[in-house]
């Protein structure tokens, strides 16, 4: 796991932005930008160089999910990987956005210890 | 209204349909079947009446609750002074907005306090690495000075605890910092509420208005049963009474709408 890969944050609530990135940076992971909603973080993918996204799902103009199909659908976004956090705790959202090509979902309210895990997980997985 | 009111109003109907039946038992034994029919369809058009009725007075509570949550002004003041005391619900709004805004500067106040003891636990942690280099050299020392020994040994032990002692203080900062997420929880919940109040009053209001038209067609007998229980209350007029037109005019703005609701209650006597 490369910890200068560019990683974008994406949600709503400015608190929980801090929060993730705190815990990224504890992980040893510095190079973090942030979106506040989908519409604001697409712009930022298009421009280049993200190479991890972290998203939201419940987010006003464009949701998590709607930007996990945009970037799914974009040949030139399409390998980015993709962690969900998010207070959505449905069995068919988790379905639906597994089948829209999610990396990883973790359920708000979360512990350091969960995101840590995932995002290994999905290193992991991408590498073997 | 009381429960008196509504015990009252209650016992009035039960009466008022036994003697109905009665009579229409009356009529069907005297085979006057088209006079027993019009019996039914009064016996309908009551049940209907106190329908409407329950509605618009449960419409009217949810009204009052909306207003009644930012103002403690009685009931009767709003009615007669709509224009000046009327809340909207777009003020409780506003208040559960201000709960979602207090939460938040203050979750980030935490997470400030949070960055800023960090700061001094990286320091230390810092300062842990001049400490081993110390150490590093007291060891070399002590092979000299064999006297050092107890020293080097009692030193490796206060770093080691110093050491744990400062990781439990990293992970409770931690701890604190994610703590912090319930303000994202917490304003997601206040939102859905904002929009469940809004909705809930306008189904209502949207009810009332179906109910206030059919009113006006002359299905029901109008107000007939359905007792004011609003001192500024007036008989529904054939044009009070259109209720989706009144509705629609203005829907765009929250608060004209918040009068218009209040308008239509009182003119169907709620």
């Amino acid at each position: 796991m490369n910890k200068d890969m560019k990683i974008l944050v994406v949600d709503d609530f400015s608190t929980m932005r801090r929060i993730i990135k705190n815990l990224l940076r504890d992980l040893g992971f510095n190079n973090i930008v942030e979106a506040d909603d989908g519409a604001t973080a697409l712009p930022l993918l298009k421009a280049g160089g993200i190479d991890f996204l972290v998203t939201d799902w419940n987010m006003p103009k464009m949701s998590g999910i709607d930007l996990l199909r945009t970037v799914r659908a974009d040949p030139a976004l399409s390998h980015i990987p993709i962690l969900m956090v998010t207070a959505e705790a449905k069995r068919e959202q988790i379905i639906t956005a597994a089948q829209a090509g999610v990396n990883g979902y973790i359920i708000k309210p979360f512990t350091a210890g969960v995101l840590k895990e995932k995002i290994e997980k999905i290193f992991v997985r991408l590498q073997g | 209204m009381s429960d008196f009111e509504k015990h009252y109003d209650q016992h009035l109907f039960e009466t008022e349909l036994r003697t109905r039946a009665e009579r229409l038992v009356e009529l069907l034994d005297q085979g006057q079947l088209s006079q027993a029919m019009d019996q039914v369809q009064q016996l309908n058009d009551m049940r209907h009446q106190a329908l409407y009725h329950e509605v618009g007075t449960l419409t009217r509570a949810v009204h009052n609750a909306i207003i009644g949550f930012t103002d403690d002004i009685s009931t009767k003041d709003l009615l007669r002074d709509s224009q000046h005391n009327i809340a909207s619900i777009s003020d409780a709004s506003e208040r559960l907005s201000y709960v979602i805004e207090l939460t938040e500067a203050n979750a980030h106040k935490t997470i400030d306090q949070v960055d800023n003891a960090l700061e001094y636990v990286a320091t230390i942690e810092r300062h842990f690495l001049q400490r081993q280099e110390l150490l590093d050299e007291l060891a070399l020392l002590k092979k000299d000075h064999p006297r050092l020994e107890s020293l080097y040994d009692k030193a490796c032990v206060y770093a080691g605890e110093q050491t744990v002692v400062l990781g439990h203080i990293k992970e409770q900062l931690t701890g604190i910092l994610v703590a912090q997420e319930y303000q994202d929880i917490t304003g997601q919940l206040i939102k859905r509420v904002i929009q469940l109040v809004a909705d809930v009053e306008d189904k209502l209001v949207g009810l009332m208005a179906v109910a206030s038209r059919v009113n006006s067609l002359g299905t029901l007998p109008a107000s007939a049963g359905a007792k004011s229980e609003a001192d500024t209350a007036t008989e529904p007029s054939e044009m009070e009474a259109d209720g989706p037109q009144v509705r629609g005019r203005n829907s765009a703005s929250v608060a004209s709408s918040q009068d218009e609701v209040d308008d239509l209650l009182s003119s169907l006597g709620f």
